[in-house]
């Protein structure tokens, strides 16, 4: 697990899930805050000492660690899109989990909703989820599945839960909005 | 609310919902009292991380030789003992990988007869409130193997007609794994692909 820090940008690398990555984007977020004063002509012993006692930032610098707070979410939500980002296995496999809760949360809401009823309509949505996690890392992301443990590995990812928060949410919207 | 409640016709259903989502949220609090925050867990979970790791790199690196090998055939550079111990190596990660799942295995027990205990009272609620009624519409019918779970209590033949126990199921299943996933508490997939357990088979490889 490591974490580079170049500048405005964080290069993170991690092993471990989401939740750490959101924890050490922070950090890094807080970093550049720091940096960022020290860019804006303090000197590095001033930078330093502001560092140790932990100076209230001024509006400019809290501007600008927000500023960067929004650069690192986009540029986090973009790296799942990015096919130049490097994946740790872990760290698809995570991506690929939470695309089919999302996944199997909306086809549940909307199968509900219309309603769809039978359960073909169960085939679709393991069509649509299987289909779309595969364009998602063989086109989007174009990694070499052998990489990260085959097509096995990756497609059947979160299928049980995402399976069971599909039939949920279906059942749930389609019993009250339709009775 | 209540009476909002009392208008939908399956209304219960999001009863169920909550308080299962509600016990998720306890057991997993449960879990992270007994067993996430203790160093042991910690590190138990680290070293299983890290022999995952190791045994990926060095599976990657002997496909890598093996390729290599199979291009250059002419020249015998590398010598067959060299593989022999990269092999003997990866079985002893191998090992380790699975002696460190087992350990995990064992140290969640005590976590996982807390939460058993908390589940059981909690059906036994669910069960008492919405005892020999529907609380949800399914779309669909069920097999007649899931129609045990979702038809069971409940009079009459509709097919469609859900049980409290298969609502439950499905939001256990849905919400538990997720809220695992969500605070990072769960297993690592290299302790559940080691296939340890607190039984393990014996090795085959092992003489």
């Amino acid at each position: 697990m490591s974490g580079t820090f170049q500048g405005d940008i964080c290069k993170i690398t991690t092993n471990h899930s989401i939740h750490t990555t959101t924890r050490r984007l922070f950090c890094c977020a807080t970093r550049s805050h720091l940096s960022a004063a020290g860019r804006l002509g303090n000197p590095p012993a001033a930078a330093t000492a502001a560092e140790m006692r932990k100076t209230k930032p001024s509006s400019k610098q809290s501007r600008g660690s927000q500023a960067q707070q929004q650069q690192n979410g986009h540029s986090k939500l973009a790296r799942y899109f990015d096919p130049e980002a490097s994946w740790d296995k872990d760290q698809l496999l995570d991506a690929v989990h939470w695309i089919r809760q999302v996944l199997g949360l909306a086809c549940g809401l909307l199968w509900g909703a219309v309603p769809l009823v039978g359960a073909v309509w169960i085939a679709l949505f393991l069509a649509i989820s299987t289909g779309f996690v595969y364009l998602y890392y063989a086109y989007l992301l174009k990694i070499d599945e052998e990489d990260f443990g085959g097509h096995g590995a990756l497609l059947q990812e979160g299928m049980f839960a995402s399976f069971t928060l599909f039939l949920l949410s279906w059942t749930l919207i389609y019993s009250l909005v339709h009775f | 609310m209540a009476s909002a409640l009392s208008s939908l016709r399956y209304g219960d259903s999001l009863s169920v919902v909550a308080i299962s989502g509600a016990t998720a949220v306890l057991c997993e609090a449960i879990s992270w009292l007994l067993i996430y925050r203790t160093a042991t867990y910690n590190s138990l979970r680290a070293t299983i991380e890290r022999h995952s790791r190791k045994l990926d790199a060095m599976k990657a690196g002997s496909s890598n030789s093996s390729s290599g090998a199979g291009a250059a055939s002419g020249s015998s550079s590398q010598p067959a003992g060299s593989s022999s111990s990269r092999a003997k190596k990866m079985d002893r990660v191998e090992t380790s990988l699975k002696d460190a799942s087992r350990e995990l295995s064992f140290a969640k027990l005590k976590s996982g007869a807390v939460v058993a205990a908390v589940l059981f009272v909690v059906f036994g609620l669910l069960n008492s409130l919405f005892e020999g009624r529907a609380v949800a519409k399914l779309p669909f019918a069920p097999v007649p193997l899931v129609q045990r779970m979702s038809h069971r209590g409940i009079p009459g033949n509709d097919p469609t007609d859900c049980s409290m126990v298969f609502l439950y199921f499905l939001c256990s299943i849905s919400i538990r794994t997720n809220l695992q996933k969500l605070f990072g508490f769960a297993p690592p997939r290299a302790a559940a692909a080691a296939g340890g357990g607190l039984f393990p088979m014996p090795d085959t490889k092992v003489n």
